[in-house]
């Protein structure tokens, strides 16, 4: 049995490298984590920036929280939680398929379409590394090597198309 | 129409989420997520912002009914749900680490409802685990809290009957404390 992915090295590996590519490519991300939904950290990106276990442990209650209300709403599925101020907007994105919440803090450069589209093609990357995880556990033959890379059975590379960062919100 | 707002608080495990489902007439709102902690409570969910039901007494109170979090890296949520809230009702399961320990360190976190209102401790899973005694509790409350008047009761959360007890005993002591502190008209 694998143990809770915020002690899972192969999962830290994948949040690592994912975040990491992130940050590279969206300037305005001030800080990201990946969380499970329970409120602990998987990985984050910056230090300093913010109390990391508590911006974990606020996501997620913000990420139940919406969820309620859309199921109370009967509004479907969620797909995003947005919060937006002043000086720069958070958003969250549940990792399809598996139990972990991408949670980034962008300053005002950002603007909602080109992070939120940065980050459906994070989370994208993210559950189809931990998915073939899972797989390879169930002796399926993709594998996640401890640095997040993803090979197919003929060790061919699973990741996900790159968004081109200019998207609009739907 | 009085209205009230309780709050149910206490360690991951205690039944809280059990009690306001037990209590509540309407379809209790919940916010559960997987629990990656199975080794401190070994159940599939747990509760990561808050859940809610409500219960009508009798024509002139209705109940909200809010149940926090229970671990301590959610106390945000406490503070936040703390604003409106009159009375608490304290779970901890006898079946925990130190029982005694945690009503101890939750009094000293909610101890402004106190103040506000009232405090009534539930002692659950005391099938599981016959002591701490409801007298030990009481005696480690008088002695931590001396300025606290807080009654112990055991529990089943799955209990309606059970639940209505502590919490009509928690609204009773409420109203009065309301009542003594209305000024008197000459």
């Amino acid at each position: 049995m694998r143990p809770p992915a915020h002690r899972d090295p192969h999962i830290v590996g994948i949040a690592h490298t994912a975040l990491r590519d992130l940050a590279i490519r969206c300037e305005p991300m001030v800080y990201a984590a990946l969380i499970t939904d329970d409120g602990f950290e998987v990985a984050h990106t910056s230090e300093g920036v913010t109390q990391g276990d508590r911006f974990a442990s606020m996501s997620s209650s913000v990420q139940a929280l919406s969820e309620a209300v859309t199921r109370e709403l009967h509004l479907g599925s969620n797909r995003y939680v947005v919060i937006a101020s002043d000086d720069g907007h958070v958003i969250q994105l549940r990792v399809p398929g598996v139990q972990l919440v991408l949670a980034a803090m962008f300053d005002a450069r950002g603007t909602l379409g080109s992070t939120l589209s940065l980050m459906r093609s994070a989370v994208e990357l993210i559950g189809l590394a931990v998915r073939s995880v899972h797989d390879a556990d169930a002796g399926f033959a993709p594998s996640v090597q401890p640095g997040g890379m993803v090979t197919g059975p003929f060790g061919e590379s699973l990741r996900p198309e790159r968004a081109s960062g200019m998207a609009s919100v739907d | 129409m009085a209205e009230h707002v309780i709050l149910f608080a206490g360690p991951m495990g205690a039944g809280k989420t059990t009690a306001i489902s037990s209590l509540s007439e309407i379809e209790t709102v919940r916010t559960e997520a997987a629990n990656t902690e199975r080794d401190i409570a070994d159940k599939a969910t747990t509760t990561v912002a808050l859940d809610y039901g409500e219960i009508t007494l009798d024509l002139d109170d209705k109940v909200r009914l809010y149940g926090t979090p229970g671990q301590r890296r959610f106390d945000f949520m406490w503070t936040i749900l703390k604003e409106r809230a009159r009375g608490l009702i304290l779970l901890v399961n006898n079946d925990a680490h130190d029982p005694i320990a945690e009503v101890l360190a939750y009094l000293d976190d909610f101890a402004d409802l106190h103040e506000r209102g009232g405090i009534v401790v539930g002692v659950s899973r005391s099938d599981v685990a016959p002591g701490p005694s409801r007298a030990e509790y009481s005696a480690a409350i008088t002695a931590a809290r001396p300025d606290l008047v807080v009654p112990v009761y055991t529990v089943d959360p799955r209990d309606a009957d059970q639940m209505r007890t502590v919490l009509m005993t928690l609204i009773a002591g409420i109203e009065s404390r309301d009542a003594v502190m209305q000024p008197v008209r000459l």
